[in-house]
């Protein structure tokens, strides 16, 4: 401190360390306390105040995939006649924003049926479906306020209990637990194929023999880093899809016949939404490893060549070695964002597929409306992230110092 | 170096080694051909798309060339409103993640103490945990604390938290490139820190300033995970085309998909070829 | 501008991980004063200079500038201006921004500010370069920077650490000429700071030296080279030949020490007392050889006397530096050249050097081989 004080002074010292408590009071620690306080905070709702919440739960999405058939309409409406209205609902999706349902089917699932038969609809049968819907929402919406303040009243201090206890970590369920498991599965999995994939790849660069050739490599790289997350997904997307690219190219080759209905249905699967994932967040694994490699003396390589190493032991005993602090952060990333990623199983699976930990979290929160058993699995997730990134430490020997670049 | 002028006893050996490292090489050349052949074709696909009459989204079936998918893009309110939403946090993003991670950087560089490494430790864990954590946290605390519903404000501080720490890291990199003693030199002079901060510090750090603002704005833009959870029944560009992503593709999507990768690369490529004049 | 005291009491510092840099030090440096602190790298000189320039608190002690305690003065108050190892001219600015700064941050309006700057560079001869910035100058040339940019702020101490070390020798030495002519002209009291025994002892009023943390001993250059106070100290500044051994007998103010070269007689300075362990030192140009005795002229009843082989004889221009071997100890003399080139080619040799020329201490810390 008193170092600070002598270049900067008083004032901007105090204003320096005052910023950042603020910063890890409000936005690091005291919120991460706040979850772990709600992961341990059991809620013993009485049966009734649960199936209250279920019930508003069900108008919610009632009325959101109403909404979305109005849309629909309308946006039919105004791009075949420029006349009609297009002005939206002005009731926005409220707090269960696309919230998927897991027994209805969405309106994404099959878009071709849905999209040509009201296509041929006259204006004036819009008109009336229309009206039809927003008198279908205006009453749901009545329902949801009448629901939602009598649950109100109820789960006031009188309505639920609440102790402190690891109830929300022990009534996981079993499919659940299954799924963390099999969540934290994938995510190595997937750093360990995008260990594989950009190995290769970050040790051409760092060697590449012209400026010229280091640059290309550079930009082909940032390009798709850079590139949206959502983009990237959505881009394997449209291969994996029933009609998509891939299921085009068996039937280029004659193994299914699409014209007569065949074709894989390759989303919403686990195996779609590991392969989008690798393809996704490969690139996270590809700078670290590069940076570091870049710092190797070359003719360290040049030396081991000439004492006769193979090219397998040039790298597993000079590079790989030398790379290790890359390695260690390119996986941590990777880990961190296949484990946590929304994004991926949320598109590739079509909010259909509830099968990743992220999804779950998502549900505990929005849909079951149940805060502190969301918070215990948020923390359940956090606390594998942080086991993670030890295991990688301690493996790769790497300090926490060396791992933000 | 040259094998046919070269008679020692050594020369049949290089030649073999030689020999290997060129198959060697072209192993990996070839690899890196198809590396990016996977890196780009889905994204090209995608561009197709975005030109292609069909109505869903195929590469595929081709429906014939049409910009109607961008002509659209500008009458859909949600997406409009939504780019409006993504601006305002991106600003509200840069004006609290510069000064913080500037606060952060000048204390973990600036001094000397044990303290610093658990400091450090806390002020980058937000790069090192996911991104949704971070938003059902931050989610739940203003709740709870504020009583304040999620919303803009706070997705806008659940990416603040993370992307001031991407900040901290910029600057303290350049902090420790810094020599130390110009500062100390100025205030030797007779400068009050003020000056000293105004005079040395920040013209010495304004390109890291302007390249953090830079990438602190596209992470905001982009962000996903984080944004998600802590926004509420908001949203921003980015969960908007999340949500249609999810209720069945659309080409309005690819053609949004097409602007974003055309700034991409426009900016990639700038910068790119910026720094490696500048080296 | 004229300059003030410097007056160290008890001062101490120990650095935050428990390193002490310096020990508790008394020194008291005069107004108007060119005074030297010479010492090798890393004993402590760069943290005494800081403290006074005000970057870092003294553990203990305090210290005063003309008369004022210093503590609790930041070092944008103090009357010192430091010249940096580095110099640390400011990359961003140009030359007379940088000279001006200081004038700068006293609210001094520019056109005063700038002509004030070109009178300091003409005083550095650089009037030239007022444009440019500091990476477009030479070596030479940044360091007159660096000394015009301090002395705008008329400065009653100014602190230069080791400011010359990165100049080629020709520059140093001319540097070195006109930083001393500047002191006389401003009367300014001047702390320097170096390792280079022979800058020290140029331009010093007075010289410190220091290892270890510990100031070993202040005196004037001749003082120092002549009469050293420690092992230290002797061998630090020029060279010794250093012999060990035990004291035989004390008689006035001379000690007789017994070493395996025979017994050697030299000046008692310390009062050491018969039988310490003793060292007895001998510089390389007050040793003689015995086969030109008649050259020397009147020499003492009374000398030491060491029989050596030679190993190596260099000619470096007005010297010859021989280098023999006596009972396996390394000697080393210097002889001038003379234009004999027989001279003390053979290969035997007895060695003489008089009782006064020699000095007896109680062993202690010797500085390292020097470059
Ligand atoms: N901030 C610090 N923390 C801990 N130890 C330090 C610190 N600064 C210096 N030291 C140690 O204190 C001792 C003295 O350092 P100082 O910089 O004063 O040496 P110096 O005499 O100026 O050397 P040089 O001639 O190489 O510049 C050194 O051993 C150094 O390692
Ligand atoms: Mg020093």
């Amino acid at each position: 401190m008193g170092e600070l004080t002598k270049i900067y002074g008083r004032g901007l010292t105090f204003l320096f360390v005052g910023l950042v408590t603020i910063w890890i009071l409000l936005m690091i620690v005291v919120p991460q306390i706040r979850m772990i306080e709600r992961a341990f905070t059991f809620e013993d709702r009485g049966g009734e105040t649960a199936m209250l919440a279920l019930d508003i739960d069900h108008a919610y999405t009632e009325k959101f995939q109403i909404e979305q058939q109005l849309l629909t309409l309308q946006q039919q409406g105004s791009s075949g006649t420029k006349s009609s209205p297009a002005a939206p609902s002005p009731f926005t999706p409220s707090m269960t924003v696309p919230g998927a349902a897991p027994t209805a089917p969405g309106p994404g699932l099959a878009p071709s049926p849905s999209a040509s038969p009201q296509n041929a609809m006259s204006a004036e049968e819009r008109q009336a479906e229309a009206a039809d819907l927003r008198s279908q929402i205006a009453a749901l919406e009545s329902r949801i306020t009448d629901m939602e303040a009598q649950e109100d009243t109820s789960s006031g201090e009188a309505g639920m209990k609440e102790r402190l206890s690891l109830d929300n970590f022990t009534t996981m369920s079993a499919l659940h637990f299954k799924i963390f498991l099999m969540t934290l599965l994938y995510a190595f999995t997937v750093t360990v194929f995008a260990f594989v994939i950009c190995y290769p790849v970050a040790y051409a660069a760092a060697m590449a023999e012209s400026r010229n050739k280091l640059t290309l490599i550079l930009i082909g790289l940032v390009i798709p880093y850079a590139i949206n997350e959502l983009l990237r997904i959505f881009s394997w997307v449209m291969i994996l899809e029933k009609n998509g690219i891939l299921n085009a190219f068996l039937d280029g080759i004659g193994i299914i016949d699409m014209s007569a209905g065949e074709g894989f249905r390759f989303v919403a699967s686990n195996g779609a939404v590991f392969t989008v994932m690798v393809y996704a967040y490969v690139l996270f694994m590809v700078f670290p490893i590069y940076n570091t490699i870049d710092t190797l003396d070359k003719s360290q390589i040049e030396a081991a060549r000439d004492l006769g190493a193979s090219v397998w032991k040039i790298h597993t005993r000079v590079v790989i070695p030398h790379a290790k602090p890359g390695i260690a952060v390119g996986s941590i990333m990777t880990f961190m964002l296949s484990a946590g990623s929304i994004a991926a199983p949320e598109i590739v699976g079509r909010g259909m597929h509830p099968d990743w930990f992220s999804q779950l979290i998502y549900r505990r929160f929005f849909e079951a409306d149940s805060w502190n058993q969301g918070s215990a699995y948020s923390l359940a997730l956090l606390t594998a992230c942080i086991i993670f990134i030890l295991i990688t430490m301690a493996i790769f020997k790497v300090g926490v110092k060396d791992i933000a670049k | 170096m040259t094998a046919a002028s070269d008679v020692s006893m050594a020369a049949p050996r290089a030649a073999a080694r030689r020999r290997s490292r060129d198959w060697s090489g072209a192993l990996l050349n070839g690899y890196l051909l198809v590396f990016f052949a996977y890196m780009f074709l889905p994204l090209g696909f995608m561009v197709i798309a975005a030109f292609n009459a069909a109505p869903t989204p195929s590469a595929t079936d081709w429906q014939g060339f049409t910009l109607r998918w961008f002509t659209e893009l500008p009458q859909d309110k949600r997406f409009v409103q939504g780019l409006w939403h993504s601006l305002a946090i991106a600003g509200g993003v840069i004006a609290f993640s510069i000064p913080l991670g500037l606060s952060g950087a000048f204390i973990l560089t600036r001094m000397q103490s044990r303290v610093t490494t658990v400091l450090y430790t806390v002020l980058v864990s937000p790069v090192l945990i996911p991104g949704i954590v971070l938003g059902v946290t931050t989610m739940i605390f203003w709740r709870d604390y504020f009583g304040l519903q999620a919303g803009l404000f706070t997705a806008m501080i659940a990416q603040t938290s993370f992307i001031a720490s991407y900040c901290m890291l910029m600057f303290m990199a350049r902090l420790q490139r810094q020599d130390r003693v110009l500062e100390e030199a100025a205030l030797d002079l007779g400068a009050t820190p003020m000056l000293v901060f105004r005079r040395i510090t920040i013209p010495f750090l304004m390109p890291t300033i302007l390249t953090a603002c830079v990438i602190s704005f596209l992470q905001s833009i982009e962000n996903y995970n984080t944004t998600f959870f802590a926004i509420g029944s908001s949203w921003t560009l980015v969960t908007e085309i999340g949500s249609r992503m999810r209720f069945g593709l659309s080409p309005i999507i690819n053609a949004i998909g097409v602007i974003f990768i055309a700034i991409t690369i426009t900016v990639a490529v700038t910068h790119t070829l910026v720094t490696r004049k500048r080296a | 501008m004229s300059g003030q005291d410097v007056e160290l009491t008890g001062v101490s510092m120990t650095y935050p991980n428990g390193f002490t840099a310096v020990q508790p030090t008394d020194l008291t440096i005069k107004a108007g004063e060119f005074f030297s602190i010479l010492g090798p790298s890393g004993c402590g000189k760069t943290t005494i200079l800081r403290m006074i320039s005000g970057f870092l608190d003294p553990t203990t002690g305090s210290i005063a500038i003309g008369g004022e305690p210093m503590i609790g003065i930041g070092p944008n108050h103090r009357p010192t201006a430091l010249i940096f190892q580095s110099l640390a001219l400011f990359p961003l600015m140009s030359v007379w921004e940088n000279v001006a700064f200081g004038l700068e941050a006293r609210g001094v309006s520019k056109t005063a500010r700038r002509k004030r700057a070109e009178e300091l560079l003409d005083l550095v001869a650089l009037s030239d370069q007022e444009d440019k910035k500091p990476g477009e100058l030479s070596g030479g040339q940044r360091q007159r920077v660096a000394v015009a940019r301090a002395l705008a702020v008329e400065p009653a101490v100014l602190l230069l650490d080791e400011p010359l070390s990165a100049l080629d020798l020709k520059l140093r030495q001319h540097m070195r000429a006109e930083l001393k002519d500047i002191q006389r002209k401003t009367e300014v009291t001047f702390i320097y700071i170096t390792h280079d025994q022979g800058e020290a002892l140029a331009m010093s009023d007075r010289v410190a030296v220091m290892n270890e943390g510990a100031i070993d001993q202040v005196a004037s250059a001749e003082d120092l080279y002549n009469h050293p106070n420690t092992p230290f100290a002797a061998t630090f500044v020029g060279e010794q030949n250093v012999f060990s051994g035990k004291v035989k007998t004390v008689a006035n103010g001379h000690a007789q020490v017994e070493t395996p070269h025979g017994m050697l007689l030299g000046m008692n300075k310390h009062g050491l007392s018969t039988g310490e362990n003793a060292i007895v030192m001998v510089r390389p140009e007050r040793i003689y050889l015995e086969d030109r005795k008649d050259r020397l002229g009147p020499l003492p009843n009374e000398l030491n006397r060491i029989e050596a082989r030679l190993q190596r004889r260099d000619l470096e221009g007005a010297l010859i530096n021989m280098y023999l071997d006596a009972a396996g100890h390394s000697v080393h003399v210097n002889l001038h050249n003379t234009g004999d080139a027989t001279l003390g080619a053979q290969d035997d040799h007895m060695l003489l050097f008089t009782p006064d020329d020699t000095v007896v201490m109680r062993p202690g810390p010797m500085a390292r081989d020097k470059a």
